[in-house]
C-alpha cells in the first residue's frame, strides 16, 4: 500500500510541475538568434582582446621577441577592428 | 519499496519518450510554452532516476534480500560503506548509477542555460534525454536492478560483495570513472546541437570548455584510483596491465585529452572545427564503447560481466551514434571549413596539432590491441590476445614524443616563432635535459628508454620552471610585487595557462615514476617463523604469524621485520585472508602491506599458507619510484582544478 501511495504522490507532483508552463500567464521568451549572433561577436572580441593581453605578457616575460610581438599584435588588432565593425553593423540593423 | 523503484524507472522511460516528442513539436512549431514543458519533462526524468537510485540504495543498506540485486552483492556482514558501493558493483546497479550521474548532469546543464544558448538548448536537451532513454530502456528491459529473487522464499543472507572490491579506492574508482565517462555526454550534446543548427563558432566551444575539463578531471582521477587500487590490492606490484577494461577507460581519456588541447585552437584561431567535432564524438563513442566492453564481457577481462543480449544492444547504440554523428559532420562540412590556415610549423597551433595526432595514434593502437582478440576470432577462428609487450612497444616511444611536446608546445608562439625566440626559450631547458642524461648515465642507467625519459622529464621541468620564473620576474618588475604575491596573481589571472603547466608537471612526475618499472626486483620464498630472505640489500625476517577472526573474514597476519645494515627499519604486516570461512563460498585473498618511499616501495604479499605445518609463502618486491606516479596524480588534479576554477566577472 505504501508503495502505491508513493507512486501516486510522485506522479501527481511530477504532472503539476510539468504542465505548469501551459497555464502560466507569462512565459519567458528565449532570446532570439540575433541576440545570439551579437553574443558570439562579443565573445570573439573578448577572445581577441585577451590574446592581445597574453601577447603583451609573453613579450614582458621575454618569451616573444620584439619582432614576433609586433607582428602578433598588429594581426590581432586588425582582427579586432573587423569584429568591432561587425558589432557596429549589427547594432545599427 | 522494490515496486516503487521499478515503477519510477517505468515512469522515467515514458517521460523521456514524451520529452523527445514535445521538444520535436517545439522545434517544428516554435511554441515557447512547449520548450518550457520539455525542459521540465527532462528535469522530471532526472528526478525520477534520482529517486530510483535512492530507492535501490535504501534497499541495499536495509539488506532487502527479496531483491535479487541486493542478495547478489551484499550480505549481513558487508560493512555499510560497501553496501553503498554495491550500487555500482553489479551490471544493473552500475547502469542505474550511469543514469543517475547523467541525470544530475542534465539537470545542471538545464539550470545553467535557462537564459543562454537559446538556439542550442532544445537540441542539447533532446540529445541528453536521448542518451538517458537508451539507458532507461536497458534498466527497464535488459538488466532491471529491482527484480525479485528467483525463488519462493526470501534468502536469510546475501552472497556479499567480492572481497577484492572491499577496498576504499575500489569503492571510489567506479564512481569517479563514471563521473568522467558520463561527463563527456555534455560536450557531445552541445556538439550535436551546434552541428544541427549550423553554429560551430567559438561560442559552443566556450560553453563546453569547463564541462570538458570537469569530465576529463574525473576520468583522470578514476584511472589513477584504478591504478592505485590495483597496486595496493591485487598484489602483483604494478598499477597498469593493459587489461581491456583499463584500455576502455584510457581510450576516451586519450581522445578527450586531445580535445582539451585542440579546442583552445578553435577558440583562439577558429581552426580545426571538423577535427574538434570528430574528437568529441569519438570521445563520447569510446565512453559508451568502454561501458560496453566493461559490462558485456565481449573481450575477456578481470573486470567484465557475463555476455548476453545486453552487449548487442550497446553495440547497436554505438552504431546509431556513429551513423547520426557522421551524417551531421558530412552534411555540415561547409560550415565546418576553417577560413584560416597554419602559418608555420614552428607555431603553438602546429604543436597542438602534433600533440593531437599523437594522442589519436596512441588511441588507435590501444583500440587495435583491445579488439584484436575479437578480430582474430572472426578472421582466424581463434582468439589471440595481445599482451603487455605489444602495448609497451608502441606506448613508450609515443609517450616520449608526447612528453617532448609537453615541454616544447608552451614555449612556441602563436602563428609563428622566430629563431631568436626559439634560441632564447629552449637553450636553458635543453642544457638541463642533456645534463640530466649525462648525470644519470654516470650513475649507471644505461638503458635507452629510462635515460631518454629522465632526460626529457628534466627538459620539461626546465621549460615549466622557466615559464614560472619569467612570469614572476615580469610581475615583480612591473607591479613591484613580492615573489609569493606575483606567483598567486599570475596564476589566478591566467588559470588555464598555469593550471595547464601544473598538470604538465604532474605528467612529468608520472613519467619519472614509470621509469622505476624498469628497475623492479622481487623474491618469493616459503618461510617458517624465524626464517629470513634478502633482496636489494634488505633482510626480511618472518617474526610471527598471528591468527585473527574478524566480522566478515578470518586472517593470518604476518609480522615481517625489514632490516638494513643490521637495523630494523620497518615491520610489514601482509595478511592471508579467508572470506566467508567454513561455507561453500570460502574465498582466499592476500592483503598486501608496503612501505612507501620517495626512491622505492618495499612491497610484501602473503600469497599462501599451510598453517598446520607452519609454512608460509611470502613475496617481496622492491618497486622504485612508484611514489612519483601518485605525486603526479595530485599535481594533475590540482592543476585541472586551477584551470577549471571560474573567473570573477570583473576580471
Amino acid at each position: 500500500m505504501f508503495a502505491e501511495i508513493m507512486i501516486l504522490l510522485t506522479f501527481a507532483v511530477l504532472v503539476i510541475f510539468i504542465v505548469q508552463p501551459l497555464f502560466a500567464t507569462h512565459v519567458a521568451i528565449h532570446s532570439d538568434t540575433e541576440d545570439d549572433e551579437m553574443q558570439t561577436l562579443q565573445l570573439r572580441k573578448e577572445i581577441i582582446f585577451r590574446q592581445i593581453k597574453e601577447a603583451e605578457m609573453e613579450h614582458d616575460m621575454g618569451n616573444l621577441s620584439d619582432e614576433d610581438y609586433k607582428r602578433t599584435r598588429l594581426m590581432l588588432k586588425e582582427e579586432a577592428s573587423l569584429i568591432i565593425d561587425d558589432i557596429e553593423q549589427q547594432g545599427k540593423s | 519499496m522494490a515496486i516503487y523503484g521499478a515503477t519510477l524507472l517505468n515512469l522515467a522511460l515514458g517521460l523521456a519518450v514524451l520529452t523527445q516528442i514535445v521538444l520535436f513539436i517545439h522545434i517544428r512549431w516554435r511554441d515557447e510554452r512547449l520548450f518550457h514543458v520539455g525542459q521540465r519533462m527532462a528535469l522530471g526524468v532526472s528526478m525520477l532516476v534520482t529517486l530510483a537510485a535512492a530507492t535501490l540504495t535504501v534497499l541495499l543498506v536495509k539488506s532487502a534480500f527479496e531483491v535479487d540485486y541486493v542478495a547478489h552483492f551484499t550480505s549481513k556482514e558487508t560493512p555499510l560503506l560497501y553496501k553503498f558501493a554495491a550500487l555500482w558493483a553489479g551490471q544493473a546497479g552500475s547502469l542505474l548509477f550511469w543514469l543517475l550521474v547523467l541525470s544530475i548532469y542534465s539537470a545542471v546543464v538545464i539550470f545553467q542555460n535557462q537564459r543562454k544558448r537559446s538556439d542550442l538548448m532544445p537540441y542539447v536537451i533532446a540529445v541528453l534525454t536521448g542518451v538517458q532513454l537508451f539507458f532507461l530502456f536497458m534498466v527497464n528491459f535488459s538488466t532491471n536492478p529491482f527484480i525479485p529473487v528467483n525463488a519462493d522464499f526470501i534468502p536469510s543472507d546475501g552472497l556479499g560483495l567480492n572481497p577484492l572490491l572491499q577496498n576504499f579506492a575500489m569503492a571510489l574508482h567506479p564512481p569517479t570513472l563514471y563521473l568522467g565517462y558520463v561527463g563527456f555526454t555534455v560536450p557531445f550534446a552541445f556538439a550535436i546541437a551546434a552541428l544541427v543548427v549550423r553554429r560551430v563558432d567559438a561560442a559552443w566551444v566556450r560553453g563546453i570548455r569547463r564541462w570538458t575539463l570537469f569530465a576529463w578531471l574525473w576520468q583522470s582521477i578514476g584511472i589513477i584510483l584504478g591504478g592505485w587500487w590495483a597496486y595496493n590490492e591485487l598484489g602483483w606490484g604494478g598499477y597498469w596491465a593493459w587489461d581491456p577494461v583499463e584500455n576502455a577507460s584510457f581510450m576516451p581519456w586519450l581522445t578527450g585529452t586531445a580535445f582539451v588541447h585542440s579546442i583552445i585552437i578553435q577558440e583562439k584561431k577558429e581552426m580545426l572545427k571538423t577535427w574538434n567535432m570528430i574528437l568529441i564524438i569519438s570521445t563520447f563513442v569510446l565512453c559508451i564503447f568502454g561501458t560496453y566492453i566493461t559490462r558485456s564481457g565481449a573481450v575477456s577481462s578481470v573486470h567484465a560481466f557475463t555476455a548476453d543480449k545486453f552487449g548487442q544492444l550497446f553495440l547497436a547504440f554505438v552504431l546509431v551514434i556513429i551513423a547520426i554523428s557522421a551524417y551531421l559532420v558530412i552534411s555540415r562540412r561547409q560550415v565546418l571549413k576553417s577560413t584560416k590556415r597554419m602559418e608555420s610549423m614552428l607555431s603553438r597551433e602546429s604543436g597542438f596539432l602534433f600533440n593531437n595526432v599523437i594522442f589519436v595514434s596512441l588511441c588507435f593502437a590501444v583500440l587495435w590491441g583491445t579488439l584484436f582478440p575479437l578480430i582474430s576470432l572472426k578472421l582466424m577462428g581463434r582468439e589471440i590476445s595481445v599482451s603487455i609487450p605489444f602495448y609497451n612497444q608502441i606506448a613508450i616511444p609515443i609517450g616520449l614524443l608526447l612528453l617532448t611536446l609537453a615541454g616544447v608546445g608552451p614555449l612556441l608562439a602563436w602563428r609563428r616563432t622566430s629563431k631568436e625566440s626559439l634560441i632564447r626559450n629552449f637553450s636553458i631547458p635543453l642544457v638541463i635535459g642533456l645534463g640530466a642524461i649525462a648525470v644519470f648515465f654516470v650513475m649507471g642507467i644505461k638503458s635507452i628508454y629510462p635515460l631518454m625519459t629522465l632526460g626529457l622529464s628534466f627538459f620539461v621541468l626546465g621549460t615549466i620552471s622557466m615559464e614560472f620564473y619569467r612570469g614572476i620576474r615580469s610581475r615583480t618588475k612591473r607591479f613591484k610585487e613580492n615573489l609569493f604575491t606575483a606567483l598567486v596573481a599570475m596564476t589566478s589571472r591566467n588559470r588555464s595557462r598555469y593550471g595547464g603547466y601544473i598538470v604538465h608537471l604532474g605528467i612529468v612526475f608520472m613519467f619519472i615514476g614509470f621509469v622505476g618499472k624498469a628497475f623492479d626486483s622481487e623474491v618469493e620464498a616459503t618461510m617458517s617463523r624465524g626464517d629470513h630472505t634478502e633482496l636489494a640489500g634488505f633482510k626480511f625476517t618472518l617474526q610471527e604469524v598471528e591468527e585473527k577472526v574478524r566480522p566478515n573474514h578470518n586472517a593470518l597476519v604476518a609480522e615481517l621485520n625489514v632490516e638494513k645494515d643490521n637495523k630494523i627499519v620497518d615491520t610489514l604486516n601482509p595478511e592471508f585472508r579467508i572470506y566467508f570461512p567454513r561455507t561453500n563460498r570460502e574465498q582466499q585473498h592476500s592483503e598486501l602491506d608496503l612501505q612507501t618511499g620517495i626512491m622505492a616501495d618495499i612491497y610484501s604479499v602473503f600469497s599462501g599458507a599451510d598453517h598446520t605445518r607452519g609454512l608460509y609463502a611470502i613475496k617481496i618486491m622492491i618497486n622504485p619510484l612508484v611514489w612519483w606516479v601518485w605525486l603526479g596524480g595530485y599535481f594533475l588534479v590540482a592543476g585541472t582544478i586551477i584551470a577549471i576554477w571560474p573567473r570573477k566577472k570583473k576580471e
